[in-house]
C-alpha cells in the first residue's frame, strides 16, 4: 500500500477553524489525512505539542491561525510566528526535517485557501515520505 | 414596566445597538429587511485602514448577537406603521415569507444545489449566480436560506419544488404567507443606514452601459474570497485580469448636479483600500486613483494614505467622460489639476468610488415617526453638536449611516450612544438573571456518544452505523446512538433523556461545527442538569464527511478518529462556571472638557455615583476658544450649561486642579489616587472613563513663530468671541504642526474648525478678505456645505505643496506661497495670519498611559480594544477612552464617544456584577516558579506577581483565556480551562492510538 | 559604561606573592567583606583537585580563597538565594547562567556583584589524576599548582619543579579540558561586573589583568583602592594587545573544536543526526540528574518535560526532547548535563548543537546579557510577516 502520511493541523477557534468550516460548506475536497486540534489562539500552540505529535507518529504537522492583524488576542499570532520559527530550528537540528511544519495564515473567508493549504501541504508530506523519527518502528 | 427596544436595521449600527442593549438586559426587537444581519460590513472584503478581514471580525458579532435570548431577530421584515403609546410605540410589523421553516432548516445547503433558477444578487453582477433559493452570503445569520418569490419557478409557475423534494428535513414550505404583526416597545433605535449609489444618472462615466465600469461595491465583492470570483478581479467584458485600473472619487457627492452636495466620507478610504487590495492580488496592476481631495480624516487614515502612495498613482482632478476605446478598454480625459494639462489615458476598467445615499425607506419612517430628515434624505439629529443622536422624540433615535455617510468606528459609537440614553430613560431594565450552572456529576467518566447523520450531509458519505459501534468500544463510554438530527428538538430531546437515564456525566456530540452549534447542545447539557462544558464536539461534517465526500472508507475512518479524539478529551473534562466580580457603583472620569462632561452626565443619568477629575481649575476644556458652530451651538454657553448640570447633580463630585497619580485595582474595583488641592484623595470606583483631550501641536514644528499679527488658532477664536478682530485681510494656513514629519497623521478636526473661523468671520465682516492656504480641505460629510458656503461668500482657497510651506513675513505682514493649482507663487497681504494647529495627545493622556499600562498607537492616543467595532474599550477591561484622548475630534462626535463610553461603562457595571468568560489560565502556585516568563506575554495585562513575590496570579477578570502564557510556562504551572495540557495532549494521543491507515 | 581595563594586585605583599596573579581577587575579596549578605568562592579543601564552596565572612576566610583550581568543576549559580545581597566569582560558564536566572527572575542583577574569572577551560579531576599518573608518574598530593598558560597545562610540583604538555597534545590524547570547555567561545566574562585574569600581564610581575564592565564593578574597584586593599595601575597598549591575542587564540581553538564535535554533528545528514541522538539517548535510566544538575532549569517535578506516560514508548523521551526544546534557547554549555550522568551520555554537546544552531539563525547567544530577550519572548512581528 502506498505511503499515507499522517497529518496534524492545530487551528485556532477564530479565524483558521472558520476557514476549515468554511470549506466545509463549500464541499471543497481535500485529502483525508488531516486530524485536526482546535485551540482558542495559535498563541496557545505550545511547541511541546509539535514535537509530541512527531515523537507519536505525525509526519507533518501543520499550525493555522489568523492572518497578521487579525487576531481575535490582539496579537497571539506574532508570537506563534517566532514559535514557528523556533520550532523548525528544533526539527532541522533534530533531523526531523523543518519541512514537515508549516505554518499557514487563513481568515474564516478562506475555505479555498484552506483546503489548498492541506492539499499542498499533505502532498508535501506524501513525497517527503514517513517521518525519519518513526524509523524501524513503521 | 420593563423596557424594550425596536433596532430598524440590522446592520453594524443596529447590531452594535442590538447586543449592547441585551447586554444590560433590554429585551431587543432586531428588525431587518433582508434575509439576514450583517448589512454592508458582511458585504465587504477587507476594512481600513488596518485591513482587517470584515467577515472575520463581523462573524464572531453576529453570532453573538445570534445567540443572545434577549434579542429577536426579525428578518425579511419592514415596518409599516407606527403609532406613540403610553410605554413608546405600537409598531405594525410586515413580515414577508422565507419560505423556508427556521426550526427546521440544518442549513445544510441540499436545496441549493437543486434548485434549477439561478440569479444574480446585488452587486455581483454579472458574475455571481446563486440560486432562487439562497443565502445573500455565504456566512448569513440566520443560517437559512430563503426563497427569491419572484424568482422561484414553484412560486410563480407552480413547477419544480425540487428543493422541498430534496430537503431531508421537509423545512421548505410554499404556504408560507406575509404577516402583519404587532408590536409594542418602550424606544426605538433607527439604523437602517445606507446604500451605495448607483452611479447610472452620471451618463459621462458610462456606468450600465460599459461592461468594465463597475462601482466600488462591486469590487468589494470582487475582492472578496467569499465572493462570486472567490476574490479574482476580472473584467466583466472578457473575464481577463484587468492590469491597468482606475478609480474616480467623488461619483455621486460633493455634486449638486445631482443634489448631493454632501461628502461622503468614506469613500477616499474605501477606494484607497480596494485599490491597494488589487495591488496585492496583482501587483503587476497599475493603479490609478482621481481625487478632489484625499480626505484622510480619521485615525489611522493619513498614514493609510500616505503609504498607499509607494504603489497606487494619484491624480488631482475629476475626469470629465470616460470613452469605450478599442473594444471594452475605457478612454478617460481628464484635467490634470496639478500640471494643468489635459489628458487622455486608456484604462482596462474604472472602478467609482460612489456615495453613500439614504436607503428608500428613510422618508417613510421619518413621517411614520415625526422625525426631521435633512435636505439629502438623511435622518436629522435634533441637534448636530450637542445631541448628535436624539431626534425630536424623546424615545427615537438616529444612528450610523442613516443619519448621513459614517465609518464603521463612527457607526459604532453612536450606537452604543443611543443604547445609553435607552438605560438612562424611564423604565426598569429586567436585572440580568443570574444562572448558576450545574456542576458536574459523579466521579469516573461516563459518556455518552451522539452521532449525527445531519440528514444525508453525513449519513451518506460515512458509515455512521459503525461509528456509533465503534464508539460504543472506547474507554468510558457507556452508551452510543446514532440520530438523523441531533441538533433538531428530537435530538435534544434524545440526549437529555440519555443524560438522565444512562447517568451520563459527559457528552460527545459528532456532528457539525463548535462555532455554530456548541451553544445549542450546551443548553441541552443544562437542561438536563449537567455542566455546558462537559460537552465536547467532533467536527465530522465540516471536517470530513463534506470535505472527503468521494472517499467512503477514509471518511468513515476519519470520523472515528474524530470520535476517538473527542472521547479521550471527554474522560477530562471538567466543569467550568461562570465568573462573578462585584463592581463598585462608582464610576470615574478623568477629563472635565466637553467629552468628560457629557459622560459624567450620562453616567449619573444612568444611576451611577460619578467622580470627575480635571487637572485644570475650571472645567470646560477649549470651549472658551471655539467659536459658534452652525447649528448656531455656543460652545462657550454649552459648556456652562452642562457645568451646571453637573454641580446640580447629587451624584457627581466634581474634582478640579487635581491628577490621578497611582491606580490599583481592575475592572470592578479600581483605587485611583487623586491629588487635589485637599491633599490626596483615594477614589474607588468600578470603571474609569478617560476623557484627557488633546493638545495643540507647536507652531515651531512647521517653522513659524507668532506675534501680534501671526496668531495661534485659539487666539483667533477668543478674537471673535470677544469682538476684538479690527482687520480687513486675513490669512489662514491650515495643517501647521500636522501632517509633517513630526506629527504624520492628520488631525481630522482643523479643517472643519478652520472653516468654522472663515464663517463666522465673514458672518461678522462680509467684506473681509480671506485666504486659506491649504493642502487638502477635509470638510467630510456635511461639512462640506460649510465649505461650499464660505467659497460662495468669497473665502479665496489657495493650495500649497508641504515641501514648500507658505512664509510668513512678519514686518511687511504678507504670505508667500506657491500655489500648486496654478503653478505661481502669491504674495498675500493680511492683518492676521492664523496658524490652524494639528492636535497632539495632552499631558494627561502622556501620564495616564503610563499609570494604567495601556497602549497607544504610534501618534501617541490611546489604542482602543478595536479600531473598528470596539472603539471606545480598551486592552484593559473596565476602562474605557472617548474623545480626542482616542483621536483628535470635533466636538459633536466627541460627544457622542462620550455618552458611547458611558453606555459600556453602564453595561460592564449594570447589575452589580461583572461576568467574565469561564475560559481562562489559572496558575498552580506549587508549580510557579515566577520566572516571568509569561507575564510580558499576556495582551491583556491579566498576569501579575504576587504580593508575596514567590509565584504569579491571574487577574481571572482580565484573562480572555487566549492561552499564550500556558504556551510559555516551562513549569506546567498554567492551566487553560477548556484546553488544559492534559486534555489536549489526550486528545493527541489519541489521534495515533488508532489505525489511521 | 564602556568597559575600562586595569592592571592590578593586592597592596599586602604576602597575598601579592602567594595569590595567583598578584592576588588581586584575594585581596578584592577581603574590601567587599562586611558589604554583602553573600560572598561566594571556591576554595581548596586537600589537593589541587578538590574543592568546595566557602562562604566568605571575614578576611581570613578570603585568604582560604587563594589560588587557582582548573580541576575543580563546580558550578556556582545554584548558591545564589533571592533577595540576598551576593558576591560570587565565577567563570564565564557559571556567570551566563547566572545571568540567564536574572532573566528568569531567579536572580536580581541590582543584588549581585558578579567577579568573573577568564577561563581557558576546567579539567575532569577524575581523568586528570589518572594522566598526570600514567605520563608523569605524579601523584595528586605531589601537586601544588597547576596552570593553563601558553597553550599548555602546567603541574607544579611540591619539589617546585614543573611538568608539562601543550594542551593539543593532552587533548588528542584524550585527556586535557572537559569536552565542553574546549568548544566553550565564551573565555573573557563580559557579562560579570569585572573580570580577572593572567592575560596581558607581564610576566613574572605578579599582576592581575582587570576589566571593569559595570558602575557597579567600577565602584567596588575604587572602593578596594581607596581603602588601600589592592593597587591598580593602567596596563600598556601592547599588553592590552597581547591580551586581546590571546583572547583570540583561545577562541580560535574553541572554533576548531567547535568543527570537530559541533559541526561534526551539524554536517551529518538529517537522518544520520537523528539516529545518533536516537542512540546516543537510548541508554537513559531516567535518573533526571541531568535536569538537576542544568544550572538554567529551575522548574518543579511536574513541568513539562516531565509529562510523560508511564506506557509510553517513543523514539526519543518526551524528557529529552522537551529538554532539547526548552534548552535551546537557554544552554549556556557548562558540561554539568555530561559530568553528572550515570551512563555517560554527552548531553552538552546535544544541547550546545540546538542551541548553537539557533544562535547562527537569530544571533541570540544565552547567556550574554540581561538586555538581550529571546526571541520567543519578544512581542514584535519578525521580518518577513
Amino acid at each position: 500500500m502506498s505511503f499515507e502520511p499522517k497529518i496534524l493541523a492545530f487551528l485556532c477557534n477564530w479565524c483558521s477553524y472558520g476557514a476549515a468550516d468554511m470549506a466545509g460548506t463549500s464541499r471543497l475536497q481535500y485529502p483525508s489525512n488531516i486530524r485536526i486540534i482546535r485551540f482558542m489562539c495559535s498563541g496557545r500552540i505550545d511547541p511541546n505539542f509539535v514535537i509530541e505529535a512527531f515523537l507519536r507518529g505525525a509526519d507533518g504537522v501543520m499550525i493555522t491561525g489568523c492572518h497578521i492583524g487579525d487576531c481575535h488576542y490582539i496579537d497571539g499570532n506574532y508570537k506563534t510566528v517566532h514559535r514557528y520559527e523556533f520550532l523548525k530550528e528544533y526539527l532541522d537540528t533534530l533531523g526531523i526535517g523543518s519541512e514537515r511544519l508549516t505554518l499557514e495564515w487563513c481568515s474564516a473567508a478562506e475555505g479555498m485557501k484552506f483546503s489548498q493549504k492541506v492539499t499542498e501541504f499533505t502532498e508535501r508530506i506524501r513525497k517527503l515520505g514517513p517521518s525519519p523519527i518513526k524509523g524501524d518502528e513503521q | 414596566m420593563n423596557k424594550t427596544a425596536a433596532v430598524v436595521g440590522a446592520g453594524i449600527s443596529g447590531m452594535q445597538a442590538a447586543l449592547s442593549l441585551a447586554e444590560r438586559g433590554v429585551k431587543v426587537y432586531l428588525i431587518e429587511k433582508t434575509s439576514s444581519i450583517g448589512g454592508i460590513m458582511a458585504r465587504l472584503d477587507k476594512t481600513m485602514p488596518t485591513l482587517d478581514c470584515s467577515i472575520c471580525i463581523l462573524s464572531p458579532f453576529m453570532l453573538a448577537v445570534d445567540r443572545n435570548p434577549m434579542i429577536d431577530i426579525l428578518t425579511l421584515t419592514d415596518i409599516i406603521g407606527a403609532e406613540k403609546s403610553d410605554i413608546g410605540y405600537k409598531l405594525t410589523l410586515r413580515k414577508r415569507p422565507r419560505y423556508v421553516d427556521m426550526d427546521k432548516c440544518t442549513g445544510c445547503r441540499d436545496c441549493m444545489s437543486k434548485c434549477p433558477k439561478k440569479i444574480t444578487l446585488e452587486h455581483e453582477e454579472p458574475f455571481g449566480t446563486v440560486k432562487a433559493i439562497h443565502f445573500d452570503f455565504d456566512q448569513a445569520i440566520p443560517a437559512v436560506p430563503y426563497i427569491d418569490a419572484e424568482n422561484c419557478l414553484m412560486l410563480i409557475k407552480g413547477t419544480c419544488g425540487n428543493c422541498a423534494k430534496f430537503c431531508d428535513k421537509d423545512a421548505i414550505d410554499f404556504e408560507q404567507k406575509e404577516e402583519i404583526v404587532p408590536l409594542e416597545v418602550s424606544s426605538v433605535i433607527l439604523a437602517t443606514g445606507a446604500r451605495p449609489y448607483i452611479p447610472l444618472d452620471r451618463m459621462e462615466y458610462g456606468y450600465g452601459r460599459y461592461k468594465n465600469v463597475i462601482t466600488a461595491m462591486e469590487l468589494e465583492r470582487l475582492l472578496s474570497a467569499s465572493g462570486p470570483t472567490e476574490g479574482n478581479v476580472v473584467r466583466a467584458s472578457d473575464g481577463k485580469e484587468p492590469k491597468n485600473i482606475a478609480f474616480i472619487n467623488c461619483v455621486g457627492s460633493r455634486d449638486l448636479k445631482t443634489g448631493r452636495g454632501y461628502c461622503s466620507k468614506v469613500c477616499c478610504m474605501y477606494g484607497i483600500k480596494e485599490a491597494l487590495l488589487v495591488k496585492d492580488h496583482d501587483p503587476g496592476a497599475n493603479v490609478t486613483i482621481f481625487y478632489i481631495d484625499i480626505r484622510a480624516s480619521g485615525k489611522g487614515y493619513e498614514e493609510f494614505f500616505q503609504n498607499a502612495k509607494d504603489s497606487i498613482r494619484f491624480v488631482r482632478g475629476r475626469p470629465g467622460e470616460i470613452l469605450e476605446h478599442e473594444g471594452n478598454d475605457l478612454l478617460i480625459r481628464y484635467e490634470n489639476t496639478e500640471t494643468q494639462e489635459v489628458i487622455e489615458e486608456c484604462f482596462d476598467m474604472v472602478v467609482l468610488n460612489t456615495a453613500l445615499v439614504p436607503c428608500e425607506e428613510t422618508q417613510q419612517l421619518s413621517e411614520m415617526f415625526d422625525i426631521s430628515v435633512n435636505n439629502y434624505g438623511f435622518f436629522m439629529p435634533s441637534k448636530d453638536i450637542s445631541c448628535p443622536i436624539d431626534t425630536k422624540q424623546d424615545n427615537v433615535f438616529v444612528v450610523g449611516a442613516c443619519q448621513g455617510p459614517n465609518d464603521i468606528t463612527d457607526c459604532v459609537s453612536q450606537s452604543i450612544g443611543a443604547v445609553s440614553k435607552t438605560f438612562s430613560m424611564k423604565g426598569d431594565i429586567k436585572q440580568k438573571e443570574k444562572r448558576s450552572l450545574p456542576g458536574a456529576s459523579g466521579k469516573d467518566p461516563r459518556i455518552g456518544v451522539f452521532v449525527c447523520h445531519c440528514g444525508k450531509n453525513i449519513g451518506k458519505y460515512v458509515d455512521v452505523k459503525d461509528v456509533v459501534e465503534y464508539a460504543k468500544k472506547l474507554p468510558d463510554v457507556v452508551y452510543a446512538e446514532d440520530s438523523l438530527f441531533t441538533c433538531s428538538d428530537q435530538g435534544q430531546k434524545s440526549i437529555k433523556d440519555t443524560i438522565k437515564k444512562e447517568k451520563l456525566n459527559r457528552v460527545v456530540v459528532a456532528a457539525c461545527s463548535p462555532k455554530t452549534h456548541e451553544n445549542t447542545f450546551q443548553e441541552a447539557l443544562i437542561e438536563a442538569g449537567l455542566n455546558p462544558y462537559m460537552l465536547e464536539m467532533a467536527n465530522i461534517r465540516n471536517q470530513c464527511s463534506w470535505v472527503h465526500s468521494k472517499q467512503y472508507d477514509l471518511a468513515t475512518q476519519k470520523t472515528k478518529d474524530l470520535v476517538r479524539m473527542s472521547v479521550a478529551k471527554a474522560r477530562l473534562l471538567e466543569p467550568l462556571y461562570q465568573r462573578e466580580v462585584d463592581v463598585v457603583q462608582h464610576v470615574a472620569v478623568i477629563g472635565g472638557g466637553f467629552t468628560g462632561m457629557a459622560s459624567a452626565l450620562e453616567m449619573a443619568k444612568n444611576g451611577f455615583r460619578v467622580s470627575l477629575i480635571e487637572r485644570e481649575s475650571k472645567l470646560g476644556g477649549k470651549a472658551s476658544v471655539t467659536n459658534k458652530q452652525k447649528d448656531g451651538t455656543i460652545p462657550e454657553e454649552l459648556a456652562e450649561m452642562m457645568a451646571n448640570h453637573l454641580e446640580e447633580s447629587n451624584n457627581i463630585s466634581v474634582f478640579l486642579s487635581s491628577e490621578v497619580e497611582n491606580v490599583e485595582g481592575f475592572v470592578g474595583d479600581f483605587i485611583l489616587d487623586v491629588s487635589t488641592p485637599n491633599g490626596i484623595e483615594k477614589i474607588e470606583c468600578g470603571t474609569v472613563i478617560i476623557a484627557t483631550g488633546f493638545d495643540s501641536a507647536d507652531v515651531k514644528s512647521s517653522g513659524y513663530t507668532t506675534s501680534e499679527s501671526v496668531i495661534t488658532d485659539e487666539k483667533f477664536s477668543s478674537m471673535v468671541n470677544c469682538g476684538m478682530l479690527d482687520g480687513k485681510n486675513y490669512v489662514f494656513i491650515l495643517c501647521v504642526g500636522a501632517r509633517n514629519e513630526q506629527n504624520p497623521y492628520c488631525s481630522k478636526f482643523c479643517c472643519i474648525s478652520s472653516l468654522n473661523h472663515v464663517r463666522c468671520l465673514l458672518e461678522d465682516k462680509p467684506d473681509a478678505n480671506v485666504t486659506v492656504l491649504y493642502r487638502d480641505i477635509r470638510a467630510y460629510g456635511y461639512h462640506e456645505d460649510t465649505y461650499r458656503e464660505v467659497s460662495e461668500k468669497g473665502a479665496n482657497f489657495i493650495r500649497y505643496s508641504p515641501e514648500m510651506m507658505p512664509h510668513i513675513d512678519i514686518d511687511k505682514k504678507v504670505v508667500e506661497v506657491y500655489d500648486t493649482t496654478s503653478s505661481k507663487t502669491r504674495t498675500i497681504e493680511f492683518d492676521y495670519c492664523v496658524l490652524e494647529r494639528g492636535a497632539i495627545p495632552s499631558k494627561g493622556t502622556t501620564k495616564l498611559r503610563k499609570l494604567f499600562k495601556m497602549s497607544v498607537v504610534s501618534s501617541g492616543f490611546f489604542a482602543e480594544a478595536h479600531l473598528k467595532l470596539a472603539p471606545l474599550d480598551t486592552a484593559l477591561d473596565g476602562v474605557f477612552i472617548a474623545g480626542s484622548c482616542q483621536y483628535p475630534k470635533g466636538i459633536s462626535e466627541a460627544i457622542t464617544q462620550a455618552v458611547s463610553a458611558a453606555g459600556r461603562a453602564s453595561i460592564a457595571m449594570g447589575g452589580g456584577t461583572y461576568s467574565a468568560i469561564p475560559i481562562t489560565a489559572s496558575i498552580d502556585e506549587n508549580k510557579c516558579i515566577a520566572c516571568k516568563l509569561c507575564m510580558d506575554m499576556c495582551p491583556y495585562k491579566a498576569l501579575q506577581m504576587s504580593e508575596n513575590g514567590i509565584h504569579m496570579e491571574v487577574i481571572t477578570v482580565s484573562c480572555k483565556g487566549c492561552g499564550t502564557c500556558a504556551a510559555f510556562c516551562p513549569s506546567n504551572a498554567i492551566t487553560i480551562s477548556g484546553f488544559t495540557y492534559k486534555q489536549e495532549k489526550e486528545k493527541l494521543k489519541a489521534i495515533f492510538e488508532g489505525s489511521m491507515e | 559604561m564602556n568597559s575600562k581595563s586595569f592592571w592590578g594586585w593586592s597592596s599586602t605583599e604576602a597575598l601579592r606573592e602567594g595569590g595567583e596573579s598578584g592576588g588581586f581577587v584575594t585581596s578584592f575579596l577581603e574590601s567587599i567583606v562586611g558589604k554583602y549578605d553573600n560572598i561566594l568562592a571556591v576554595r581548596k579543601t586537600g589537593t589541587v583537585f578538590e574543592g568546595a564552596v566557602m562562604s566568605i565572612d571575614s578576611k581570613e576566610d578570603a585568604i582560604k580563597t587563594q589560588g587557582a583550581l582548573h580541576a575543580v568543576c563546580m558550578e556556582l549559580s545554584h548558591y545564589i538565594k533571592k533577595g540576598e545581597r551576593t558576591a560570587i566569582v565565577l567563570k564565564p560558564c557559571d556567570a551566563r547562567a547566572v545571568i540567564e536566572n536574572m532573566k528568569r527572575n531567579h536572580v536580581e542583577r541590582e543584588n549581585v556583584l558578579l567577579i568573573g574569572l577568564n577561563c581557558g577551560g576546567t579539567l575532569p579531576p577524575v581523568d586528570t589524576m589518572r594522566f598526570i599518573d600514567n605520563y608523569f608518574e605524579l601523584a595528586p598530593e605531589d601537586i601544588v599548582k597547576e596552570e593553563i598558560a601558553k597553550g599548555k597545562i602546567i603541574f607544579k610540583t611540591t619539589s617546585g619543579k614543573e611538568f608539562w604538555k601543550t594542551i593539543d597534545e593532552i587533548e588528542e590524547e584524550g585527556f586535557g579540558r572537559r569536552e565542553n570547555c574546549r568548544y566553550c567561545d565564551v573565555k573573557i566574562p563580559s557579562m560579570c561586573d569585572i573580570a580577572c585574569g593572567n592575560w596581558g600581564t607581564p610576566a613574572g610581575k605578579n599582576i592581575t589583568f582587570v576589566e571593569v564592565f559595570t558602575e557597579n564593578g567600577n565602584n567596588a574597584l575604587e572602593q578596594a583602592v581607596r581603602e588601600g586593599f589592592i593597587n591598580v595601575g593602567e596596563p600598556s597598549e601592547k599588553m592590552i594587545a597581547v591580551r586581546s591575542k590571546i583572547n583570540g587564540i583561545m577562541k580560535k581553538m574553541a572554533g576548531g573544536w567547535n568543527k570537530r564535535i559541533i559541526g561534526r554533528l551539524r554536517n551529518m545528514p538529517n537522518e544520520e543526526r537523528l539516529a545518533y541522538i536516537k542512540n546516543v539517548l537510548s541508554p537513559c535510566i531516567a535518573c533526571y540528574a541531568c535536569r538537576k544538575a542544568c544550572p538554567v532549569c529551575k522548574c518543579g517535578d511536574d513541568c513539562k518535560c516531565m509529562q510523560m506516560d508511564p506506557d509510553d514508548s517513543l523514539p526519543i523521551s518526551i524528557f529529552h526532547s522537551i529538554r532539547l526544546l526548552h534548552l535551546t534557547e537557554s544552554c549556556i554549555g557548562c558540561g554539568n548535563c555530561s559530568d553528572v550522568c550515570p551512563v555517560d551520555i554527552p548531553l552538552a554537546h546535544l544541547h550546545q548543537l540546538f542551541a548553537r544552531n539557533y544562535e547562527k539563525k537569530t544571533g541570540y547567544k544565552p547567556g550574554m546579557s540581561i538586555e538581550d530577550i529571546p526571541p520567543l519572548s519578544r512581542g514584535d512581528l519578525p521580518e518577513g510577516y
